[in-house]
């Protein structure tokens, strides 16, 4: 006897999967700046344990997402649009992948942080990996929304999460401008072709933050009705 | 051709006692799982509890608020005058209507589809009438009730859950302290649930007992019961702190908690409207045919349903719910993650509500096809995570296959036992 009753019509919520994959997503950008600060002291050796982590966990967020997508049928009926949710994983997925590709980038070239703005550096992106963290903090209240049934209170309370979220990457934005600028009085000390991939990867550090104001504002489309 | 009756009369009663029997263990095996499979899913009740609460309230709903149904059944859909001269085919085509429901039930289960008793019944007495007596032995305005019901009773459902759980959300789980509002509303609902199931119960059911009342007299009765509930279940809930728990293998918080205690309570009511509906409905055609032998063939004898058609129906669920049901419960409700008690509940109290409101005016309904409704209710209100609407369209399907079929196997066994012993 198979058990398609009626009661198979509860199917598996995607919320706290969605969740899961936004925790490993915090650990990667959480491994990329110890890697950020091995690199920025030489220690290769440190760097590419740290770089073999975000690999690991760029892994398992693939996993993930692709339990999330495979487990989404049209016939699915949700508290929130379809749409939304596809566009908030495929917009998650890419904060584990850019982690990836940074430290990729660094340690191919074994990157020297140059001595002069090396704590720009830093700061910058650690200021990026704080609207990522911020961004997590949004989708655990996801969670509880769902727990509560997605009430106007809610909304409110996500609105002002974000509201934080667009600060911080604001911030972030401004501390890129700052480190462009210092880096620019001195670039022609340096190699082009290094130059080029420095301002590369500040490029995607300063995206880590874009992707992570993204996923707070898809969240407030998924909320709000 | 009464002679039929006088001598086949003792083998045609043990064979509808026999068949009946099936049907009822037919509905214990599947449909009781459908009906308890929310409590248990929402891990408000282990299988256990929701076996035992199944047996005890199933047979108190079929036998205190199942008259209506049994009576639509025995005596609604055919014109009894138009074939009192006939009666061994109403015999024959109830016997063949429990045996037609009961092999589709059986055969439904097997492969997993979800039907209804109740339109595998409904559908085979009118195969058999309109096919082998007469289109005209068939009271059609009654039929087009009935199946108007089959659709609005998801639709009322669906309305009442999704103000109930629209309700919770406004007065508790949006609320700055939504624990101690749980504590605080959650009585009520629970007075709501025991008042509903007392009314029906006073209005329609203490007739079979000899108790008579009068509407005033029901209505006090059923606010003093109701109370006592309350006061009892107000009680249970103080007992609950505000931590989060692990309760038959899941983790609640101290809302779900209190929720999980009136669900205990929807349980019941739901129980209660199952066998009021449900089982009566496969008490029905038992219950016509014993009055005719009995009467030795006169249709238009209305007697009580006797004690022991009821003890076959509610002994029938029982080891049917023993034999198969419980294993479907124990699946199913280990396979349900985004189910809650506060969910769970609304959906229960909204189809449990129904239900019994149909049971009272004598209309058969599918409690499954209410539930059904009920949990699209408090999914339109966004309480459930996932909600997989092919499972909805094959219940749909399965409703409007299983008319057709219960009257073409109705027909069939219909003319089988017509030949077999005239």
């Amino acid at each position: 006897m198979t058990n398609e009753s009626f009661l198979g019509m509860f199917a598996r919520s995607p919320f706290s999967a969605l969740q899961e994959h936004m925790d490993v997503g915090k650990k990667a950008t959480v491994a990329l700046k110890s890697f950020l600060f091995s690199a920025k002291n030489s220690d290769w050796d440190a760097a590419s344990r740290y770089r073999q982590e975000i690999i690991d966990l760029e892994h398992v967020a693939d996993g993930i997402k692709y339990k999330i997508r495979s487990n989404l049928p049209k016939s699915l009926f949700m508290p929130v649009a379809r749409e939304d949710l596809l566009d908030l994983v495929y917009t998650m997925d890419a904060i584990p992948n850019t982690a990836k590709d940074i430290s990729g980038i660094m340690i191919g070239r074994h990157m020297e942080i140059p001595e002069q703005i090396s704590e720009q550096f830093i700061s910058f992106a650690e200021a990026a990996i704080n609207a990522a963290k911020q961004a997590s903090i949004a989708i655990e209240k996801v969670d509880e929304m769902q727990r509560s049934g997605f009430g106007s209170s809610d909304a409110n309370i996500l609105r002002d999460l974000v509201a934080e979220l667009e600060q911080l990457e604001h911030e972030d934005d401004e501390l890129e401008a700052a480190l462009r600028n210092d880096f620019f009085v001195i670039e022609k000390e340096f190699s082009p072709i290094d130059v080029m991939f420095l301002y590369d990867v500040i490029n995607r550090i300063g995206s880590l933050a874009d992707i992570a104001q993204t996923v707070g504002h898809i969240l407030i489309r998924l909320v709000s009705k | 051709m009464f002679e039929v009756i006088a001598e086949h009369g003792q083998v045609l009663l043990i064979l509808a006692c026999i068949f009946g029997f099936f049907m009822a263990w037919g509905i214990g095996a599947n449909d009781v799982a459908n009906a308890m499979g929310t409590s248990v899913g929402a891990r408000a009740l282990t299988v256990a509890q929701a076996v035992l609460i199944a047996c005890i309230f199933e047979f108190a709903g079929a036998y205190l608020a199942g008259g209506e149904v049994t009576a639509t059944i025995r005596e609604g859909i055919i014109d009894a005058a138009v074939i009192s001269e006939t009666p061994e085919l109403l015999v024959f085509g109830m016997l063949g209507t429990l045996l037609a429901a009961g092999i589709w039930l059986l055969i439904a289960s097997y492969f997993g589809w979800p039907v209804s008793t109740t339109h595998s019944i409904v559908g085979a007495i009118v195969g058999f009438a309109a096919v082998g007596i007469g289109v005209d032995v068939i009271q059609w305005p009654k039929v087009a009730s009935i199946a108007a019901s089959w659709v609005i009773s998801p639709v009322i459902a669906g309305t009442i859950s999704f103000l109930l759980f629209t309700s919770v959300k406004k007065l508790i789980l949006q609320t700055e302290n939504p624990f101690m509002n749980a504590k605080r509303y959650v009585p009520f609902y629970m007075f709501l649930t025991a008042f509903l199931v007392s009314m029906v119960t006073f209005v329609k059911g203490l007739k079979h007992v000899g108790v008579s009342l009068t509407t005033s007299q029901s209505i006090a009765w059923s606010l003093v019961f109701a109370l006592m509930i309350t006061v009892i279940g107000a009680l249970l809930l103080q007992r609950i702190d505000n931590t989060t728990r692990e309760k038959n293998g899941a983790m609640f918080d101290g809302v779900e908690r209190v929720f999980a205690i009136l669900m205990v309570l929807t349980a019941c009511a739901m129980a209660f409207a199952h066998g009021s509906n449900d089982v009566a409905n496969a008490i029905g055609p038992l219950a016509a045919i014993v009055s005719v032998i009995q009467s030795g063939g006169d249709i238009a004898a209305t007697s009580d349903v006797p004690f022991w058609i009821l003890l076959i129906g509610a002994s029938g669920i029982v080891i049917g719910l023993a034999m198969l049901g419980f294993r479907v419960m124990m699946t199913v409700g280990r396979a349900i993650t985004e189910l809650t008690p506060s969910r769970g509940f609304a959906a229960q109290l909204a189809a449990a509500g129904t239900v019994v409101i149909a049971s009272g005016t004598g209309l058969p309904i599918s409690t499954t096809h209410t539930l059904v409704g009920a949990v699209l209710g408090v999914g339109l209100a966004r309480g459930i995570g996932a909600i997989n609407l092919s499972v909805v369209g094959k219940i749909i399907l399965s409703w409007i296959v299983t008319l057709p079929v219960g009257a073409g196997l109705s027909i069939l066994f219909f003319f089988a036992l017509k030949g077999f012993f005239t």
